[in-house]
């Protein structure tokens, strides 16, 4: 057998097979490798998830305990600092999933990253309700699924904007971007009752939608 | 996986496949590259060169052949094609120093170097016949070395290896890579029986057999790839001596470059054209040559349009990104355009262009004995890296001037 495979390597005419096995082998060791790659980066978003799951957990317990004569400012700060962490995250993931080609796992991810900023969301409102909050929330619905030759580089304008506005305004504003067009009865239900027509479209304090690009100063006004 | 993706990893396996192909061949052959097969008999043999318009090399081209330290070589049949210089005066006056130089002159202007090849091989009369380019130079023991390969009797053509004479330019430089690497690839072809083309610049073939076969190709560019096609449609088989080196004179400039190559890939076409209906018949010219062509030729156009797909896309977005960044008083350019997330086709890409760096390198070093200048790593990154792409951009206007007919030797 062993003999047959060195002759078959040995043989001119079948050069063409030879080459064909060795590079179906290397070609399949590089996808294995470039999989786990990409599987290392959704191994990473995953772990923050976690994290940010609980730290989101710690928030409602808080924004929970409020009626119970607990400390609204503690609340407020946490619900504030889990806020810039799930920015953050945002924007890393948002680097993964553009680098991402073979596997596509990360958009679960992303699915489920949504849906906790949903949760937030709904949290940022009860806090901001019940201790009387000075904070403004600032939500982002922006599309995920088919971005066409416009709203590319509309909503990469949009998240400058809402960067340079999270920069200006510090805790001031809880910035939640959320993508609008995902298959999720929760998603669905609050671009329903805020009556969200278009994607991207900025929410500010459950009463002003901003369709158009805007300046920063412009939505500073919008705010105030 | 978005199609792109996936056309990428297309790409990257059929670079992965063609580089293992001509390791494979490389490997099992490398003991017996450079072999040339002992001279059982002295084979008679006549040159013949097609001269348009080379009043200055052509002296020097004869003067090569003169040269040589082959025996057998009985004539040679210089064709001047009407030349608008001297090349004529310059041939005669050779001639009637030296008998074994005939001038010759064609009734009027053939437009073609099949055209004077032809012409000049109607006076042959010995058993192998040879071609060289007016500009193109074998040294001295090129033909000794290449004339063995007759000993078997299947062998039709035989030919040498072509290296650029002389590179002084940097784009001289980078053709004398393309020359080294094209000479060490066709001899790897050439174990698996599918070399393709028999070049102008040093060819010999068993005489009868030429001209059973008919000759050149008049109406083809590339007659020489179109007769190579025929001898392999007719089961003759071509071997390449890479000992038998002919330096050849290579375009200085950039426009005389693009002609010429869009000239070859004319002929291309037209060759592919003529024998399309044999893709996947009649041995290695449909299992390997024509589709190898095909694909080249497909790849290319796919990948110039991806390329055109990409630059518009991108131009389109960062039009609207600049537009949008403007009406709202947003920077251009931030930090985070500088926070690049490096993809895995990204890693895939690096390690093909290593590979083929290193293929490169390799093959320059194999061939480096025959004059190839010392090519520093600059030359090879711009050759890998721009030289080569230049092709598909080549490919267009050929494709262009096939579909319009509108080919010709141009300085005719």
């Amino acid at each position: 057998m062993g003999d047959k495979i060195r002759m078959m390597f040995q043989s001119q005419k079948h050069v063409f097979l030879n080459a064909l096995i060795l590079a179906i082998f290397i070609f399949a060791v590089g996808i294995l490798l470039g999989y786990w790659f990409e599987s290392l980066r959704v191994a990473q978003i995953d772990s923050l998830y976690i994290q940010s799951d609980l730290n989101l957990l710690d928030a409602k317990i808080m924004s929970d305990m409020i009626s119970q004569k607990f400390n609204c400012n503690i609340a407020i700060q946490e619900n504030i600092d889990f806020g810039n962490r799930v920015y953050e995250e945002a924007r890393l993931l948002d680097r993964y999933e553009n680098a991402q080609r073979i596997s596509e796992n990360i958009k679960t991810q992303h699915y489920k990253y949504d849906l906790l900023r949903a949760v937030f969301f709904i949290n940022s409102l009860k806090i901001k309700k019940q201790c009387n909050a000075s904070f403004h929330i600032v939500v982002y619905f922006y599309k995920y699924e088919e971005q066409d030759a416009n709203t590319k580089p509309k909503q990469a304008v949009f998240s400058n904007v809402l960067m340079e506005l999270k920069n200006k305004e510090g805790d001031n504003v809880i910035l939640i971007p959320m993508a609008g067009d995902i298959d999720f009865s929760s998603i669905k239900s609050l671009i329903k009752n805020y009556n969200i027509t278009s994607l991207p479209t900025i929410l500010i304090d459950e009463k002003i939608k901003v369709e158009d690009v805007k300046t920063v100063a412009d939505l500073e006004k919008l705010i105030k | 996986m978005q199609l792109l993706p996936f056309i990428y990893l297309a790409y990257m396996f059929i670079a992965i496949y063609m580089s293992l192909l001509f390791i494979l061949l490389w490997l099992k052959n490398k003991d017996t590259f450079f072999n040339i097969p002992k001279l059982k008999q002295i084979y008679s043999l006549s040159m013949v060169v097609p001269c348009y318009n080379e009043e200055k090399e052509i002296g020097k081209t004869i003067q090569a052949l003169l040269d040589s330290d082959y025996n057998g070589l009985e004539k040679i049949y210089v064709v001047d094609d009407c030349s608008k210089d001297n090349s004529y005066k310059v041939i005669k006056s050779i001639a009637l120093r030296n008998n074994r130089v005939i001038a010759l002159q064609t009734p009027k202007n053939t437009g073609c170097a099949a055209g004077s090849k032809n012409y000049g091989a109607k006076f042959v009369k010995t058993q192998l016949i040879g071609f060289t380019d007016a500009d193109s130079f074998p040294e001295k023991d090129a033909i000794s070395k290449i004339v063995g390969f007759f000993n078997d009797k299947q062998v039709a053509a035989v030919l040498g290896a072509n290296l650029a004479k002389n590179p002084k330019t940097f784009f001289e430089k980078l053709q004398a890579i393309e020359y080294a690497i094209i000479s060490w690839t066709r001899k790897l072809l050439n174990y698996v029986d599918a070399i393709y083309v028999t070049p102008g610049p040093l060819t010999v073939y068993r005489r009868d057999i030429f001209e059973k076969v008919g000759r050149f190709d008049e109406k083809n560019m590339t007659e020489d790839i179109e007769l190579t096609w025929r001898l392999t449609y007719h089961g003759y088989k071509r071997e390449m001596c890479p000992s038998a080196c002919t330096y050849t004179v290579v375009p200085s400039s950039l426009k005389q470059w693009y002609n010429q190559r869009v000239r070859w890939n004319v002929g291309g076409l037209q060759t592919i054209s003529k024998y399309k209906s044999f893709f996947f018949r009649k041995g290695m010219l449909g299992a390997f040559i024509l589709p190898y062509f095909v694909i080249s030729l497909f790849l290319g156009l796919l990948g110039l349009s991806i390329f055109f797909y990409l630059v518009a896309r991108r131009f389109i977005d960062w039009f609207l990104f600049t537009k949008f960044s403007i009406a709202a008083s947003t920077p251009i350019l931030t930090m985070q355009n500088f926070n690049i997330t490096p993809t895995v086709l990204n890693f895939f890409g690096i390690a093909l262009f290593l590979l083929g760096a290193v293929f490169t390198i390799y093959g320059i070093n194999i061939m480096k004995n025959y004059k190839i200048r010392n090519q520093n790593i600059f030359n090879i990154l711009i050759y890998l890296l721009v030289y080569l792409t230049l092709y598909p951009f080549i490919m267009i206007t050929s494709m262009y001037k096939f579909a319009r007919g509108t080919y010709s030797w141009g300085t005719r």
